[in-house]
């Protein structure tokens, strides 16, 4: 539900207009405090004396440039001069009272454009029309005659005044209703739609941003965790006084396993999955606290998970996969049609548990004392961050101050906030003093929130012409929501459908990672598609382009506009990177390549965007494999800065060859394998592809997110590229657990129907 | 268990600097907690990110893996260390191919870099691929590569 516009007005008549709220400090500028002369205007700028503004951001900065765009949107329509722009973070707490007058503070869903254009933009138009109110009284002409530029007000015969000279009387006025502001015609943007550089990108470069993991505070303490390795054990005991002697160690606390706070908005379904026993180690330095957490003896109840494996999940996937499970989507009659189909394909896919692991660890600096609380987190949900600090303290939350610093990489982790109760809990049990606590890559990876795993079983009919006239799924997950639309919200129609969901309960809570459950299902889908087309003689792309098809499209369903659209903008898309990649070309020996189309359109007004890829890989044979060219062509409705949009699927493009090459998180006993990043590996600059071609198709649609579209359609045309180079049929990943040597020529080991393991 | 506290000077950034430290306390701790060189980033702690990689002796070292101690009597070169305002030359070569996304990475990658450029006056695809192995998890590695071939094209 798209209600931008409708919850502004209601958060507009929430907030009183002309009170100058107090000044607060946020993560962006903590040791920056605002002179008192600075006037804030509605919530979302600060005027200062020196007509410099700062501009507050509602989401965290995760790398994809928010800072940046979203300065760009609500400056464009309240004529800001860039180089005057100073952004900071949103403060929770202020949101909280103001009954989120920043509409949507979730870092997630790559909704961030989407969201938040509409109401930057309106805030910005109606920020300058108080202050063009304010100066028309100070200087007795109609607003008629006034206008705006560069942060100043000019007046008729070319006088100006400044913005910081009326933004006191501005703040005074009333923000107009939003039927009687008008926005700007697209035609006159000079910021929205160009190719600015980031506001951070020098800073970026010289080591001064502050991450969380840079909060540096008087007296500061360091605390190291350590949670139960097996997911759902409990603690049963520790001998602090094994480590009581050792250099610097202040104590150790036993941090409570309970609820952890929403991944998500629950109307976006968010969930809590709660989160296990933990002990920390509290020290006057990080290293001492850490070499004394390895020392300390602490012994664990495994609990429930003490002997469930990834094997012995999949095991139970398989055997589900073999009994009906709840139909999620029907049409036709499957079981009749199969049987008159010409010929029968059938195959299992599978998805290992995978982990996002950005680069900065985990870490939360908490302070109490008897002010209240303060907190500094690197997280993609500060809002909920802020309550779960507050709830965990028991504080009302007016006692929590949290400041929310830049973040060294999200991917869907931290929309997770556990480690902030995790650090609370610490700070209550050494208050007075600042610890900050922080996650060892170990305990990082020992402590994911992996998509869930899954099992994908494939049957589908072709009658004599190859066209798909059945087509069958069932899907077995583990711990997530529901992600049925992966497999049931196809864009096509294939007269015989059936659809089957169901999930069972595994050790690990779900995590958004990058891509989510499309990365999962967009290549099960068209990794089977692609199957179907080599079965049936035909150009994958001619495959596609048929199930593409408006005419298959009920003319009963409901939304049958959105289905429209969705097809005809993947036609486009396809279409046009067939044309950029030469589709046509055949490659020489031991070269292939692969293609695939979608959206990420979770449900029927989910904007998103809509992208198609070729990718082209080479086999040496001797089981070496090299991404040759990447071309992917996006149709992201308006593009709010075209280099930050080309930086996302840049980095999404990576993360596919990631998740393709390495991407497996193992259990054993209950326990993550993997320990760091020499057992689980990722793309460098050595295996990263180096000829990489994006063109963005210009639209005036709604801007749309742009953050994960790339993974899956890359990933999957990837994987099916290295069977068209003659390689295997990849139905499970990672690609490091297989041999890509050549199939034989008889083809008796690359026959559809096979289930391939390494799981 | 078993380590000596001992004061140590380093020689950072041309400066000497003072620290008390365990003597296997990794250098990475003491730059960032103890003298408060905080561009110098922790993501592994085992030498595999890189992304706490810092120049020693004209040798990237990654400085979770090397002690304190170890770096007495060297030159020790932290990404506070190649310029004031971020106008050494490979930092305006990021700044103009735009390569940091969220950017924990880049002073890692920024001083990788700066040690391969001042081996190399023209390093090939091939020599960033062997000297460059840091990680970045937002993907920049086609800029980066761009980035450095910028800056050894751009060198005065």
């Amino acid at each position: 539900m798209n209600t931008d516009r409708r919850s502004l007005l209601k958060s507009i008549a929430a907030v009183s207009a002309g009170v100058v709220f107090p000044v607060t400090m946020t993560g962006c500028r903590v040791a920056d405090p605002k002179p008192s002369d600075s006037v804030e205007l509605f919530s979302w700028v600060v005027m200062m004396p020196d007509n410099t503004v700062r501009i507050r951001i509602p989401q965290s900065d995760i790398g994809q440039g928010v800072v940046t765009t979203l300065s760009q949107v609500l400056a464009e329509e309240l004529d800001l001069k860039w180089s005057s722009i100073r952004p900071e973070f949103f403060d929770p707490l202020t949101n909280l009272k103001r009954n989120n007058v920043y509409v949507y503070t979730c870092t997630e869903s790559s909704w961030s454009a989407d969201r938040l254009f509409n109401p930057m933009r309106m805030a910005g138009a109606q920020i300058r029309q108080m202050l063009l109110t304010a100066a028309a009284r100070r200087s007795g002409f109609d607003v008629a005659d006034l206008r705006t530029e560069e942060s100043s007000i000019i007046l008729p015969g070319g006088g100006r005044q400044s913005y910081a000279e009326v933004a006191s009387a501005a703040s005074h006025i009333a923000p107009p209703h939003p039927s009687r502001v008008k926005l700007k015609d697209p035609a006159d943007y000079r910021l929205i739609g160009k190719p600015i550089k980031r506001l951070d990108l020098v800073p970026k470069t010289t080591g001064k941003l502050e991450y969380g993991i840079d909060v540096d505070l008087p007296g500061m303490l360091y605390a190291v965790v350590q949670q139960s390795p097996v997911y759902g054990g409990k603690l049963v005991s520790f001998d602090e006084q094994a480590i009581a002697k050792m250099p610097g160690v202040v104590g150790v606390v036993r941090i409570a396993a309970g609820p952890c706070g929403l991944n998500g908005p629950l109307a976006d379904g968010g969930e809590d999955y709660g989160m296990d026993d933990a002990v920390a180690v509290v020290a006057d330095s990080f290293w001492r606290a850490r070499k004394a957490l390895l020392a300390l003896p602490i012994e664990w109840d495994d609990g429930e998970f003490a002997h469930t494996s990834s094997e012995s999940i999949m095991a139970d996937l398989v055997s589900r996969a073999g009994r009906p499970q709840p139909v999620v989507r029907e049409a036709g009659d499957f079981a009749g049609s199969i049987g008159r189909a010409h010929r029968v394909i059938e195959a299992d896919y599978s998805y290992p548990f995978m982990d996002a692991m950005p680069l900065e660890p985990i870490n939360c600096t908490a302070w109490l004392n008897s002010d209240g609380l303060q907190v500094w987190a690197s997280t993609q949900f500060a809002q909920e961050a802020h309550r779960l600090a507050a709830v965990t303290a028991g504080l009302p939350p007016e006692r929590v101050q949290f400041n929310l610093p830049y973040v060294g990489g999200g991917f869907g982790r931290r929309c997770q906030n556990e480690y902030v109760s995790q650090a609370v809990q610490i700070a209550k049990a050494i208050p007075g003093k600042p610890i900050k606590m922080i996650w060892t890559r170990e305990e990082m990876m020992a402590r994911g929130y992996p998509p869930p795993i899954t099992i994908s079983r494939f049957k589908a009919g072709l009658d004599e012409k190859g066209n798909v006239i059945a087509w069958f799924n069932r899907v077995i997950s583990g711990t997530a929501p529901d992600q049925s639309y992966g497999p049931a919200r196809l864009p096509h129609y294939v007269p015989n459908l059936r659809i089957e969901y169901a999930r069972v309960k595994t050790p690990q809570p779900f995590g958004w990672m990058r891509g989510v459950a499309f990365t999962q299902h967009v290549w099960m889908n068209q990794g089977f598609q692609d199957e179907l087309a080599v079965a049936a003689g035909r150009d994958p792309v001619d495959l596609y382009m048929d199930l593409l098809d408006e005419g298959s499209v009920p003319t009963d369903l409901k939304g049958r506009d959105v289905a429209i659209r969705r097809i005809r903008h993947m036609r486009a898309v396809l279409k046009r990177v067939c044309q950029i990649a030469d589709w046509e070309t055949p490659l020489s020996q031991g070269r292939g390549k692969g293609v695939s189309v979608s959206d990420f359109s979770y449900w029927d007004t989910y904007h998103t965007g809509t992208a198609s890829s070729v990718v082209e890989v080479t086999l040496d044979g001797k089981g070496g494999l090299r991404v040759d060219h990447v071309y992917v062509v996006m149709n992201c409705g308006r593009i709010l800065n075209p280099e930050v949009v080309r930086g996302q699927v840049e980095g999404s493009i990576f993360w596919a060859i990631t998740t393709a090459l390495y991407g497996k998180i193992t259990l054993k006993d209950g326990r993550v394998v993997q320990r760091n990043f020499q057992d689980h590996n990722v793309a460098r600059l050595a295996t990263a592809c180096r000829n990489i071609v994006v063109e963005l198709v210009e639209s005036d649609d709604h801007p749309a997110g742009v953050g994960e579209d790339a993974v899956p359609i890359v990933m999957t045309a990837m994987l099916n590229a290295i069977y068209d180079a003659g390689g295997p049929r990849i139905r499970s990943l990672p690609l490091s657990d297989h041999v890509l040597s050549f199939r034989k020529q008889d083809g008796s080991d690359a026959l559809p129907g096979k289930p391939s393991g390494n799981l | 268990m078993g380590s000596i506290m001992m004061r140590i000077e380093l020689k950072i950034n041309g400066s000497t600097m003072s620290a008390e430290v365990d003597d296997d306390t990794p250098l990475l701790w003491v730059l960032r907690d103890t003298l408060k060189l905080k561009g110098t980033k922790y993501g592994c702690g085992i030498g595999q990110c890189g992304a706490c990689t810092v120049i020693v002796d004209g040798q990237t070292a990654r400085s979770c893996s090397l002690a304190a101690t170890a770096a007495v009597g060297l030159e020790v070169t932290t990404i506070e260390g190649l310029s004031a305002n971020g106008d050494q030359f490979v930092q305006k070569a990021w700044q103009d191919i735009r390569v940091p996304q969220c950017g924990y990475c880049q002073s890692g990658m920024i001083m990788a870099a700066t040690a391969l450029l001042g081996k190399k006056l023209f390093p090939t695809d091939e020599d960033i691929d062997r000297e460059i192995t840091n990680i970045c998890r937002c993907g920049t590695y086609d800029r980066i590569r761009a980035a450095i071939h910028a800056a050894a094209n751009g060198r005065t």
